[in-house]
């Protein structure tokens, strides 16, 4: 079952509980949650990481041990600071929101929300294009490039784009059924990268292998060597890897997005599904495409390029190119859905045909620009750190406010449409957050832990200020 | 009963998809083979699967 099937569950008036909680006679079991984190998580861009985690310099402990921590503390965000509230308040994260926030503040996160999510499909939308490369014969980016280079890489990326717009705007429903029936064969055909790449190092290194200790070796020696990262990347080390394992998803978890995904969920502890999406998309399919980028460099290491088409085609033929296309096309088609959704609760007049097309477009031109892919290591923690704060203060909201004598919805009982304590704390936060990554002290992958604590306690502070001077209507 | 197979072969096309790669690690086989292999298992699968995956993600 896929995020969208999810919010296809409906009301007795057709509504699909948007805007009040889910009933008892709508929840789901245990198994939906399993079947739909597998499937989201396991996408095109898994084909652009794990590369660029070799083009940072990551060693094999490093890589293999920051990718088994940093994924348990992603499910135990899911499972501590998300499904918790979900399973009690039964809303989407926007309803809930504009309850705290109020409509306008709400206005202002779908935007940035919506624009996040077209660099995203962008990025997918890039990966497919990579695989027509195969076929055509064009020249692709390499892994410095911000612009794109040819006019046929363009045209490659335009027509994709709009491929995927069309039917996004169209068949968005059909793709999403194809992509459930596409999602088993996706992971094992990632696993088959993973399996052929070593098999191809063994070969090539001529290792001999009796025991597991030595794959573990020549993990260690020929395929994660770790030294250092390639020339414009940063040095990747376990508490990176750690911290963007935990932090890629931040916007699901510790932002809260899925609220709207858990709010289904009979108990809270269903959450540990999202397990299944971490240790299959972001650990094995990770692992799996690195060892064929590191396989790349092994025979030439002037080959830098990170062009996720030629990799799959070199290791499993046709079939992983469709691989590429599918994982690019499955997982663009609802990004760009979900950014027409958010961009749709902006001007709610216009058509959701109109905005998927427009918002197509759009993700269309980000992914001209391999500067999304090549940069997808920065730009994914960008995406967490930027739509951080909300989660802070949804879970502030919820747990902690009545505890300092504050109301929590402030904005639905005080009437108001733009709670300023909210948006203070959203802006100063990613301000603060803003200053600590460009001054150096603290990089970018880091900086959205240190800065949950301080839009938490910058929310409690301002609080107490605004809501002394705005006083609640109910309070009248 | 045509459910029922298709489900068999696809869950057998799956396995056809991942064995050769298996086989190719433990030494095994070469690698022009096995991309055709993984070819065919993935023309099956995309057959066979919607078979009996369509109808159930409509009811779901």
């Amino acid at each position: 079952m896929s995020t969208e099937e999810f919010s296809q569950q409906k009301s007795d008036k057709g509504s699909e509980f948007e805007r009040e909680p889910v009933p008892q006679s709508s929840l789901l079991w245990f198994k939906s949650f399993v079947g739909m984190y597998a499937g989201e998580h396991c996408a095109g861009t898994e084909l652009m990481i794990g590369p660029l985690f070799v083009a940072a310099g990551v060693g094999a402990f490093d890589l293999v041990a920051g990718l088994i921590v940093g994924n348990a503390l992603a499910v135990l965000s899911w499972m501590v600071l998300c499904a918790p509230i979900a399973t009690r308040a039964r809303l989407t994260l926007y309803y809930q929101l504009e309850k705290i926030c109020g409509r306008k503040l709400v206005t202002l996160y779908n935007l940035a929300n919506g624009v996040m999510f077209c660099f995203l499909a962008g990025a997918m939308i890039t990966v497919s294009a990579t695989a027509a490369g195969v076929w055509f014969k064009f020249p692709m980016p390499g892994l410095s490039d911000l612009y794109p280079n040819s006019a046929s890489w363009v045209l490659a990326v335009l027509v994709i784009g709009a491929l995927i717009s069309i039917v996004a705007a169209y068949g968005y429903q059909t793709v999403a059924k194809f992509a459930n029936i596409a999602a088993p064969w996706m992971v094992l055909v990632f696993l088959a990268f993973g399996l052929i790449g070593l098999g191809q190092f063994i070969t090539e290194t001529c290792t001999e292998i009796h025991s597991l200790s030595d794959v573990w070796q020549l993990a260690e020696t020929q395929i994660w060597k770790g030294g250092q990262p390639l020339e414009g990347k940063v040095k990747f080390t376990f508490w990176h890897v750690t911290f963007f394992a935990w932090f890629c998803n931040m916007a699901m978890h510790i932002g809260m997005s899925d609220l709207s995904v858990f709010r289904f969920a009979r108990k809270s502890w269903y959450a540990v599904a999202s397990g299944a999406g971490m240790y299959v998309g972001h650990f094995m399919a990770w692992l799996s495409a690195s060892i064929l980028y590191a396989y790349q460099l092994h025979l030439n290491p002037e080959n830098t390029d990170v062009l996720p088409g030629p990799l799959a085609y070199k290791a499993a033929g046709i079939a992983g190119l469709l691989c590429v296309i599918i994982a690019g096309w499955t997982t663009a088609n609802p990004t760009i859905y979900r950014a027409g959704l958010a961009f749709q609760a902006i001007v709610p007049k216009t058509s959701r045909f109109t905005v998927t097309l427009i918002t197509g477009g759009i993700a269309t031109v980000a992914g001209m620009f391999p500067a999304f892919a090549m940069k997808l290591l920065e730009f994914v923690a960008l995406y967490g750190l930027l739509l951080m704060p909300m989660g802070a203060i949804v879970f502030v909201d919820f747990w902690l406010v009545k505890k300092f004598g504050l109301q929590s919805n402030y904005a639905e009982i005080s009437g108001k449409a733009f709670n300023w304590a909210a948006g203070l704390t959203w802006f100063i936060t990613l301000g603060v957050c803003g200053w600590l990554v460009q001054t150096g002290r603290v990089q970018i992958y880091f900086v959205s832990l240190p800065g949950w604590f301080v839009a938490a306690l910058l929310y409690v502070l301002l609080s107490m200020v605004y809501q002394r001077k705005i006083r609640p209507v109910i309070g009248k | 009963m045509l459910q029922k197979t298709a489900k068999l072969v696809s869950l057998l096309s799956l396995l056809a998809l991942i064995t050769p790669s298996l086989c190719f690690l433990a030494g095994f086989g070469n690698l022009p083979q096995i991309k055709w292999i993984m070819l065919t298992a993935t023309i099956v699968w995309f057959i066979t699967a919607p078979m009996y995956m369509w109808k159930n993600n409509s009811n779901s």
